[in-house]
């Protein structure tokens, strides 16, 4: 590495500390997964399991991270895991562009950081496909590079973006298989042993954690189980999708790096191209990692599906990863001579940076957002409530209530939308006895509830079970301008 | 037929297919174009602009809808899909004549932008036939005719009449013209032939005022007017017009052909080129095209984060081409030269135009399901076969459309109103609205559509108590199809 390079390098890296900056805590606004990921973290370290004490349908993996960022101070805890592993990542990829000769080295890795900090498409740090975005461009970079560890590490990788976010792993699939089919460095069979290896370093240890805890089965129906059943319920039209495609990426400002990666590389296909198996692959990647997008609406009973920009973060490692390939190995003429990639570069970078000027520019505080500030939580800080004391139902935000007073849940449901979104979710009402049975077991004191969004129930009889419940035995708490939080009877009656 | 035949009939086919989406029954209604209708229905009465109806546009779209009365709207049609198609052919010469590769390219982006549903308010908007005029106008400097620079002038002219802001854009291409190198021809006599040309549409226009004793009127109202109150409205930033213009640009798909064009053009002006001082005026000539975002902000209130008066630029329908012709035309950079090249830009360029023409053939909106044209009231008029000067709207541009469909020539004047809504210091003596007040009066007005209810369209308390006053007292209410607050107005009976 040049002096040059290494200016180059101090000067990106500045820039992605920079972008990580404007989702540092006081900057990263609420959102309600993260909130629910944050209990998860808090919850560990209070001792409890995963699924088995509180309900999530996401893989263990964001819950540790989020354990070790509580760890480690909490939000700001979080942040700096998050920021460090984005640097690395930067890092490893300026290193490959530099081992490959790119033509500019420091295009990719900008690049990647201006969409993963794309606050339009990513809506706050710390979610799991950020992480698996960032694991994805690890896996690339140790893909392209010499390593001695290279399978293990990619089986590594596999495993810990399988274990963040499930469907992501989809998108290292042909990478996986180009090692196994097109590489003749080591027998098929230690290739083979060197990934599982690596897979096992992620999945032996969650396996044997929730197996010591009794938790496996809970792990497995809904870690794994409930997405392929619940979360898939309602199929989008192809056209649907593509025109949620369509909006995102146009939202979000990915359209253009989108277009430009998909175009060059479908062109650099019928061109001259060193390795073209490897182009195809990264292509295939480039479709897979739209995945979460193509697996199915999360909704039932809507007319018009919703768009999800989040589902689109992981782009910002793919076409990554998909650019390198068509840059690094293009002919000269046509696609990897300095002058040709100018204005693909500028292309590439002008609308991104413009979104992050914006956002750089505009920043809102956390400290403003309604929920943190609402009467409710004013009042629950005057009387604050202890582990246990506290239940919000139905109404995600205030997940945000039990991670500031640092409490846990009564009842393992600590959110509840699937009451809203299917028809024949807890048809028999079975689960919510359970919270009923939980709450009066607990003698929990206050519930945050909008009696509005009650009524959002999909099941009537859902809606009428638990209407009876709270009119019996909680009263709404007379705090000025608020209607959401609700006290326990003085003395319930019997039951 | 040889390839080149192909490819034009095929790109007018395109440019008329595109047409098509817009013709009459899929129009979509705007109330700037109902002014020139009504403006042109006017003057099918004997009626002169300026004189018997306010406006503060250029007489030239008045003439032409002037025409389009003349056959039920159709005329109008064959007029803009004539223009467009002309503008397409002489385009498509252009780039054959200078050994594009694809010489079909900058036509289709120009019939793709100027069609983009996005942002044209359908056909018929001043900036429409400006922008099809200055491809015209581009496409008749590059040529060798003899008449040359008279055209040059007649079409300066009509743009200038048509809406003044636009001729901004044709001054780096005159400044191109009178370049000592572009042609033999001494500068004195390129002057005269341009002036020649410039006069030839502008005399008429006197002359025809001028017998209409309305040349004082015109002066002002189209004028003076524009100087006086458009541009002393709301103060926007320098920088709130950016992020307007981006906003508008990514609204409607404009963004991705505008960014790749800018940045082509910005390339070939530092590659090596064989006519940079072209390329380098096309450029120029970007900026200028939008030149009426800047000219002062038309909103109450600032908007730039939604997507509203996007007509204003339409007009980069017409120098974007022709920066991406120039670009392409005279570059000799072979990275930016050639059919891969050429192929890979137009591609990335036209795409998301494609997409968003496509959309909209496949989701025609059939005029008559505008809230205006499905109004009740509508109906109800018609049946009452209203005569010249007894029906009058107030308070909605839109719904001048009624006046249209009742071909009625209106009692006042001020046939929109939205100055009183816009300028507080408008009319602060209400002379002007007792003016109206008079009119009615005067000629016995029986309807009046009220568009105002709700107390806040007035930005004068003092003209809102006038105006109403005045409706209290001389109309009643009339109730159309149950409807709960009546809009409609007749007038009492006097007893």
């Amino acid at each position: 590495m040049t002096r040059k390079h290494k200016y180059l390098l101090f000067i990106i890296l500045g820039i992605s500390f920079s972008l990580s900056f404007c989702f540092s805590p006081p900057y990263d606004l609420m959102r309600d997964d993260r909130e629910v990921f944050s209990y998860a973290g808090m919850a560990i370290l209070k001792g409890q399991v995963p699924y088995r004490d509180f309900f999530d349908h996401k893989p263990p993996g964001i819950f540790f991270i989020n354990a070790a960022g509580s760890l480690l101070g909490g939000l700001w805890g979080l942040w700096a895991i998050n920021t460090l592993l984005v640097l690395i990542a930067t890092w490893m990829l300026y290193r490959i562009c530099l081992q490959y000769r790119l033509a500019f080295s420091w295009l990719l890795p900008l690049l990647f950081n201006l969409m993963i900090r794309d606050n339009l498409i990513s809506m706050g740090a710390s979610m799991t496909r950020e992480f698996t975005t960032i694991f994805f461009l690890f896996f690339f970079c140790i893909f392209m590079g010499r390593s001695r560890y290279r399978e293990m590490s990619l089986g590594l990788c596999t495993g810990l973006i399988f274990f963040t976010q499930q469907e992501q792993v989809l998108a290292t699939v042909p990478f996986l298989l180009y090692v196994l089919a097109a590489e003749r460095s080591l027998p098929i069979n230690q290739r083979i042993a060197r990934m599982a290896l690596g897979f096992g370093a992620v999945l032996v240890p969650i396996l044997l954690y929730f197996a010591w805890n009794r938790s496996l089965g809970y792990l497995w129906d809904d870690g794994f189980r409930f997405n392929m059943i619940w979360y898939t319920a309602q199929p989008k039209s192809p056209g649907d999708h593509f025109r949620t495609i369509k909006r995102c990426l146009d939202a979000g400002n990915y359209e253009m790096p989108f277009m430009i990666a998909l175009i060059l590389g479908v062109a650099s296909f019928f061109t001259k191209h060193k390795k073209k198996g490897l182009l195809l692959t990264a292509l295939a990647a480039f479709f897979l990692s739209l995945a979460p997008e193509l697996m199915g609406n999360r909704f039932e009973g809507r007319a018009n599906p919703i768009d999800s920009p989040p589902y689109f973060l992981p782009l910002a490692a793919s076409i990554c990863a998909l650019l390198f390939v068509i840059f690094a190995f293009s002919d000269e003429a046509i696609i990897g001579d300095k002058k040709i990639q100018l204005p693909f570069a500028l292309l590439l970078l002008c609308s991104l940076t413009y979104t992050s000027l914006q956002h750089s520019t505009h920043l809102e505080k956390r400290s403003d957002d309604s929920d943190i500030n609402s009467p409710a939580l004013n009042y629950l800080r005057q009387h604050r409530p202890g582990n246990y004391d506290l239940y919000v139902f139905n109404d995600d935000d205030y997940i945000y209530a039990y991670n500031e007073f640092g409490i846990l849940a009564p009842s393992r449901w600590i959110y509840h939308h699937m009451w809203d979104w299917y028809y024949r979710w807890d048809a028999d009402h079975a689960l919510l006895s359970g919270i009923t049975a939980d709450l009066l077991r607990h003698h929990t004191t206050y519930i945050i509830m909008d009696p509005v969004r009650m009524t959002q129930f999909l099941n009537p009889a859902n809606t009428a079970y638990w209407r009876d419940f709270m009119e019996k035995n909680y009263e709404p708490q007379p705090v000025p301008g608020t209607r959401i939080l609700w006290k326990r009877k003085e003395t319930p009656p019997n039951r | 037929m040889n390839r080149h035949r192909i490819m034009l009939l095929l790109i007018l086919t395109a440019s008329l297919l595109l047409s098509l989406l817009y013709i009459p029954k899929y129009n979509e209604i705007s109330g700037d174009k109902e002014i020139y209708r009504y403006v042109g229905l006017l003057m099918h009465k004997g009626g002169v602009p300026y004189r018997d109806a306010f406006d503060h546009k250029p007489p030239l779209i008045f003439f032409l809808n002037y025409a389009g009365v003349l056959l039920n709207g159709w005329t109008q049609w064959l007029i803009d899909a004539g223009l467009v198609l002309l503008a397409t052919f002489l385009f498509f010469r252009l780039g054959e004549k200078y050994r594009l590769p694809f010489p079909w390219v900058p036509p289709l982006i120009f019939n793709l932008m100027i069609r983009d549903h996005l942002l044209c308010l359908g056909i018929g908007m001043t900036r429409e036939y400006t922008t099809v005029l200055m491809v015209i106008f581009f496409c008749v400097l590059m040529g060798k005719h003899r008449f040359r620079y008279f055209g040059l002038g007649a079409i300066g002219a009509s743009i200038f009449f048509m809406q003044q802001d636009q001729v901004l854009q044709l001054i780096p291409f005159f400044l191109y013209s009178f370049l000592p190198a572009t042609d033999s021809l001494p500068f004195g006599r390129r002057l005269l032939r341009v002036f020649l040309g410039f006069a030839s549409v502008t005399l008429p226009l006197i002359l025809y005022f001028a017998w209409n004793h309305a040349l004082t009127v015109a002066w002002q109202d189209a004028f003076l007017f524009n100087f006086g109150w458009y541009t002393h409205t709301l103060k926007e930033s320098f920088r709130d017009h950016l992020i307007k213009l981006k906003t508008l640009m990514d609204g409607g798909n404009y963004e991705v052909a505008v960014l790749v064009t800018v940045v082509l053009g910005m390339c070939a002006s530092i590659f090596p080129s064989s006519n940079r001082k072209l390329i380098l005026l096309a450029l120029l000539a970007i900026p200028l095209s939008v030149a009426a975002e800047f000219m002062g902000g038309r909103d109450i209130v600032p908007n730039i984060y939604r997507i509203t008066f996007t007509h204003y630029i339409l007009p980069l329908a017409g120098s974007i081409p022709i920066l991406l012709f120039c670009a392409f035309a005279f570059t000799r950079e072979p990275v930016l030269s050639g059919y891969r090249a050429h192929a890979i830009f137009s591609i990335i360029a036209a795409l998301s135009l494609a997409y968003t023409a496509a959309q909209h053939a496949t989701h025609l909106k059939s005029k008559d399901v505008d809230e205006v044209a499905a109004a009740p009231e509508l109906p109800y008029l018609l049946q009452q076969r209203l005569s010249d000067y007894q029906f009058y709207v107030f308070g909605s541009i839109n719904s001048v459309y009624m006046t249209n469909e009742l071909n009625v020539r209106a009692p006042s004047v001020w046939v929109y109103q939205h100055f009183w809504r816009l300028y507080p210091t408008w009319d602060t003596d209400l002379r002007l609205l007792r003016s109206i007040e008079q009119d009615l009066l005067r000629h016995r007005t029986t309807y009046v559509l009220d568009l105002t209810s709700g107390g806040d369209w007035f930005s004068n308390c003092a003209a809102d108590e006038e105006w109403h006053g005045f409706l209290r007292d001389n109309y009643a209410p009339v109730m159309v199809n149950s409807v709960l607050e009546s809009t409609l107005w007749r007038k009492k009976e006097v007893r």
